[in-house]
């Protein structure tokens, strides 16, 4: 239901275009689909937070169904997977998952999505490739 | 009356002696009675009349009912009637007279609906569950004896007992049920009992009719008696509740929780209460315009705070003379009513949410100076703490016990290799994060030094004692030295 919150984006050329044109904030895309449980838990998680960071982060929707266009290039294997941009460069974010690349497991807490989010755009704005989070992850590798 | 007659022409034939009696015994009353009426009829003797017969009627019990006694009561309706269509009457004064009436018919037909449920229980004895209301009881028993009802010869009756008695749609449903079971249509009454039950229903309606009519009269009359209440919920259910407690003071005297299920109809067992507004109490007050016009979702609310304002304008119309009566307390009460119930429809503000500020890292400020130097200096350890924090390699570290029994490790606070070089590092030892003393600490310890002084001059004129003075010189000391 929260999924209707958080604008949807419904072609490929609509994600390229939310990635290049965005140059002052975090841009953050919810590849998966709507249905799924954990992207249900997702989008109800980011759209509470949606308007709080949206001084430094905008927050997409982007359903893997409609879009299959980056399916190869980001390898989006997972029911639910959250990747982050800034200025047209993917940002990597090291979570003790083992993968840098995406955030592809549930954050259940509000502030520790909004720490993330931080400290992945203070990473980004020093130019900086791959952040730490401020938490660790490890027990929600994937198996 | 004319079918009541057509009915003892049936019966004529086959009646026992003793009815017959009873019957002509009725009969010969009814017309002394009706001769009576042209020539004394004033509505304010009538009246008080009427009222007694009531009372006296409702004094009896349902088993020691028997038919002569409730026929007295058909010529008085006949009576009520004639008073209401009276154009030139004076209300007010009636009114005390048929809120008077209005409860005794009430028991009247109470307890003619009870004399009826003892008559009909041997041939139908679940019907007075199934069919609560006096009226529509008394009707279904016309309906089933009207004729011989074969178990084929049912379904005729839906309709009959839809459009006559009025029953809902369940009603019939579980109506026809249970007749299945429970009618014993095989055992037909004896003929006096059945006498008395149908005689018993045409007054019963005859009475139900009069009491309809009465309320619709008050009903017309009402904006006199209670202005305030007449504003707030319109004259009908003012009616309808005066009628119920019997006169504004009365109803002025019930709490205004009780007011909602004034008029609500008897449970049913089959009912279910499940309604969207979540409102059990449906009373008169129920059907009211200010409840009614709103959604459904504020209904609750709203028969709430209109049963709070109609308890207050009750109060105010006992409180009012009849000559001045107006409603300007009403109209203020309405008005806020109209105003909650606008902002209870109202939908919720939306709250803004702030946005969080963009985590940006500032430069630092300071990085160097003498004056960040020595503000540094101030949170430094000190060189025993220091030492205290390094271990000698080799050699067993010395502790201590504190107060708490913790063992505390000395370090090389206290190692020979430190005392070998002890004088070197005692002298480089900064002031920097010694503990300072404000000006006002400063000044306060200068002046209880002087008085200090000044006392033990005072004291040692004669002979100035060389430990006083020796104390007095250690504050000197520390004063110089900070």
């Amino acid at each position: 239901m929260a999924s209707v919150l958080l604008p949807q984006l419904r072609t490929g050329w609509h994600v390229d275009q939310a990635i290049v044109t965005e140059s002052e904030r975090l841009v953050v895309i919810r590849f998966g689909r709507k249905n799924d449980r954990q992207c249900m838990i997702m989008d109800e998680l980011l759209s509470s937070i949606a308007e709080r960071v949206r001084n430094f982060a905008a927050i997409y929707l982007c359903d893997i169904g409609e879009v299959p266009d980056f399916d190869e290039m980001y390898e989006l294997t997972d029911p639910m997977t959250v990747m982050f941009f800034y200025q047209n460069k993917h940002m990597m974010c090291d979570f003790g998952t083992g993968n840098n690349n995406k955030l592809n497991f549930i954050v259940d807490d509000k502030q520790e999505m909004i720490d993330i989010l931080e400290t992945i755009f203070r990473g980004a704005r020093k130019n900086k490739g791959l952040v730490i989070s401020p938490y660790d992850y490890n027990h929600k590798r994937a198996p | 009356m004319s079918s009541e007659e057509d009915y003892f022409d049936d019966l004529d034939c086959d009646l026992a002696d003793e009815i017959n009696e009873e019957k002509q015994n009725i009969r010969a009353q009814k017309v002394t009675i009706v001769s009576d009426q042209p020539e004394q009829y004033n509505p304010f003797e009538i009246l008080p009349k009427i009222i007694n017969l009531f009372k006296k009627l409702t004094y009896q019990s349902t088993d020691g009912l028997s038919l002569s006694e409730i026929s007295y009561i058909l010529p008085k309706i006949a009576d009520m009637k004639r008073i209401i269509q009276e154009e030139k009457l004076d209300f007010i004064k009636l009114l005390p007279s048929l809120n008077e009436i209005i409860p005794l018919i009430k028991k009247s037909i109470k307890l003619l609906h009870n004399f009826l449920i003892l008559l009909y229980k041997e041939r139908f004895p679940e019907l007075s569950t199934l069919i609560p209301s006096p009226l529509q009881y008394s009707k279904v028993i016309i309906l089933l004896e009207g004729e011989d009802w074969q178990k084929s010869e049912i379904d005729k009756l839906f309709p009959q007992l839809e459009n006559i008695a009025h029953l809902s749609k369940e009603q019939v449903l579980v109506l026809t049920m249970s007749m299945r079971t429970s009618f014993k249509s095989k055992e037909p009454l004896n003929f006096q009992t059945r006498t008395q039950i149908l005689e018993t229903n045409t007054i019963l309606e005859n009475l139900w009719q009069i009491q309809a009519d009465l309320e619709q009269y008050i009903a017309s009359k009402i904006s006199l008696i209670a202005p305030n209440m007449c504003f707030l919920v319109g004259s009908e259910v003012t009616a309808q509740l005066l009628a119920y407690a019997g006169g504004v003071l009365e109803f002025s005297r019930i709490p205004s929780c009780n007011i909602a299920s004034i008029g609500k109809n008897k449970h049913l067992s089959h009912e279910l209460h499940t309604l969207e507004s979540g409102v059990r109490q449906e009373g008169y007050l129920f059907t009211t315009d200010l409840i009614q016009s709103f959604p459904v979702a504020i209904h609750k609310q709203m028969l709430r705070m209109l049963c709070a304002k109609v308890t207050l304008a009750a109060r105010v119309d006992a409180g009012q003379r009849y000559d001045d009566k107006n409603t300007v307390l009403a109209q203020k009460w309405k008005a806020e009513l109209l105003e909650k119930a606008k902002k209870l429809s109202e939908a919720p503000n939306i709250v803004d949410t702030k946005a969080l500020p963009i985590p940006e890292d500032q430069p630092k400020k300071k990085r160097a100076g003498r004056k960040f130097r020595k503000y540094k200096e101030k949170f430094k350890l000190s060189h025993a703490r220091q030492l205290q924090n390094r271990m000698e390699f080799g050699k067993q570290e010395q502790t201590i016990l504190d107060s708490y029994g913790e063992e505390i490790g000395l370090g090389m606070s206290h190692s020979s290799l430190q005392k070998a070089v002890g004088a070197a590092s005692d002298s480089r030892r900064s002031a920097g994060n010694q503990a300072k003393l404000t000006k006002v600490m400063k000044h306060r310890i200068s002046e209880a030094n002087q008085q200090a002084d000044e006392y033990l001059m005072s004291l040692g004129d004669a002979e100035p004692s060389n430990i006083f003075l020796g104390v007095g010189q250690e504050h000197k000391k520390q004063r110089t030295k900070p």
